[in-house]
């Protein structure tokens, strides 16, 4: 019998990727959320094995609790939709810490999921009052949002490319996720360039290509 | 039109059948034709070039004749020598000096012969895939790697301190690097000295195919299995150098 419905739903996300709810239950109790916290660390530790600086940087765990639920709350609202709009901004909180690479990182080990959800919601509803509110969270924390198509100047990156190693993994995800009108910013364009290096034409022919006709390199 | 002066002009070679095996090297040139006249053999049909080539010069016991109308002079002659000689049976060079072959000994079966393996440089161009760095040069590479860079490659560690990592493109880091053939990883530049048998040998050492046959310039080889390697990336480089059986003092 499984007690702990935010524990298991936020290990089957981490794990599987896949969002699995118990029933209609928004509230979290106090009493589960330490094994939550636990679960996120642990995670957050084996992640930070990719982080590209021998200091990794410390776990925070009330960014990374915000990000696990909200993603928790906005998985229930996608399915069962009882509350009035007005109520939507008092279940799903804004979190506006400082961007530094402790705080990013953790908000991401569960936010990265809000992309997906959002995509879902557009398909149900395009009108959706929810999905404004996520989308502002996600052009907040926006290393999570680098999949989700976000209109750049919402986005600050003085503060996101701050340190360099936070900076290495945005431009990163840039790569994997073969973000072009990410990559043609001029706060990223040069970075991708030096990332792909000699490369660039093997491993993100399109790039290489608006890069030329650029006619800057 | 008029005809070229030198076309008019016949060479003739006269050899004793004695010296008949002397005429090997000329066999190749299909344009030849011979005639056996008794205890003499002679060729025609050179032309002024193949006269004049160190193959002919270099036949011995050769007269070599030209033809001037129905004549034949010696060789730098002004006066004629004999008459073309006639009623011969002209054939083609190769026809005529047939090649035989050694007799096959079939008592020998060379048991007790062994090749011995190396490596030579080699003058075809072959792309490098695979490269053995140290554990220090990885490491200062790799922390700061773009994550592109470390996809689609592999990596093991030998004896403890060495990297191989096989994949494209490689890292811009320093290192031997080595081409592949098939499952054998052979230093760039150096290629099997009987590079015929490369298959056979390959199917010897490397039944199938269950590893990596690496082959080094000092003419050893080292045998890694194909589960040893792990996907490179930077979690894979630090877990692997943190565990506890492995101390080098990184």
């Amino acid at each position: 019998m499984i007690n702990n419905y935010f524990l298991e739903m936020i290990k089957t996300l981490r794990k599987q990727e896949e969002v699995v709810l118990y029933g209609n239950i928004l509230h979290v109790n106090e009493k589960y959320i330490i094994a939550v916290v636990d679960f996120l660390e642990q995670e957050f530790r084996n992640e930070m094995l990719e982080y590209p600086d021998p200091v990794a940087p410390e776990f925070n765990p009330e960014a990374a609790l915000w990000a696990a639920e909200t993603i928790y709350k906005a998985a229930q609202l996608l399915l069962y939709r009882e509350n009035k709009e007005t109520d939507l901004e008092i279940l799903l909180p804004d979190y506006k810490a400082v961007q530094t690479s402790s705080t990013v990182l953790s908000v991401d080990l569960c936010l990265r999921f809000l992309p997906d959800i959002l995509t879902q919601l557009k398909v149900i509803d395009s009108e959706d009052a929810m999905i404004g509110i996520l989308e502002r969270k996600i052009a907040y924390w926006h290393y999570s949002g680098i999949p989700y198509t976000l209109t750049s100047d919402q986005l600050d990156f003085e503060t996101m490319f701050a340190e360099r190693a936070l900076k290495h993994l945005y431009i990163n995800r840039i790569i994997t996720y073969k973000k072009m009108d990410l990559a043609m910013l001029n706060s990223c364009r040069d970075e991708v360039a030096g990332h792909l290096g000699i490369f660039a034409d093997h491993f993100w022919k399109e790039f290489n290509k608006e890069k030329q006709v650029d006619g800057k390199y | 039109m008029a005809q070229n002066a030198s076309d008019d002009i016949g060479y003739f070679l006269l050899l004793d059948e004695v010296h008949k095996a002397d005429l090997g090297t000329i066999r190749v040139w299909s344009n030849l034709k011979i005639a056996f006249d008794g205890k003499d053999i002679w060729v025609k049909d050179f032309t002024h070039q193949q006269i004049h080539s160190v193959e002919v010069k270099s036949i011995p016991y050769k007269t070599i004749f030209y033809s001037k109308g129905a004549k034949l002079y010696l060789h730098n002659s002004l006066l004629p020598d004999r008459n073309i000689p006639a009623s011969l049976l002209w054939t083609q060079i190769d026809r005529a000096l047939p090649i035989s072959l050694p007799d096959l000994n079939h008592n020998y079966f060379g048991i007790q012969e062994k090749i011995s393996i190396a490596l030579v440089a080699s003058e075809t161009e072959a792309e490098a895939v695979a490269m053995i760095t140290s554990l220090d040069v990885l490491k200062q590479y790799i922390e700061t790697a773009p994550a592109i860079r470390l996809e689609h490659l592999f990596w093991t560690i030998l004896q403890n301190k060495d990297v191989l990592l096989i994949g494209k493109p490689l890292l811009p880091i320093t290192g031997q690097t080595y081409w592949r053939q098939e499952d054998v990883l052979l230093p760039v530049g150096f290629d099997f000295d009987l590079s015929i048998l490369a298959g056979k040998l390959i199917d010897t050492i490397n039944p199938g195919r269950r590893g990596i046959v690496l082959w080094n310039q000092e003419n050893r080889y080292l045998f890694i299995d194909k589960n040893a390697f792990q996907p490179l990336s930077l979690s894979s480089f630090r877990n692997t150098v943190n565990h506890p059986l492995f101390y080098t003092g990184i």
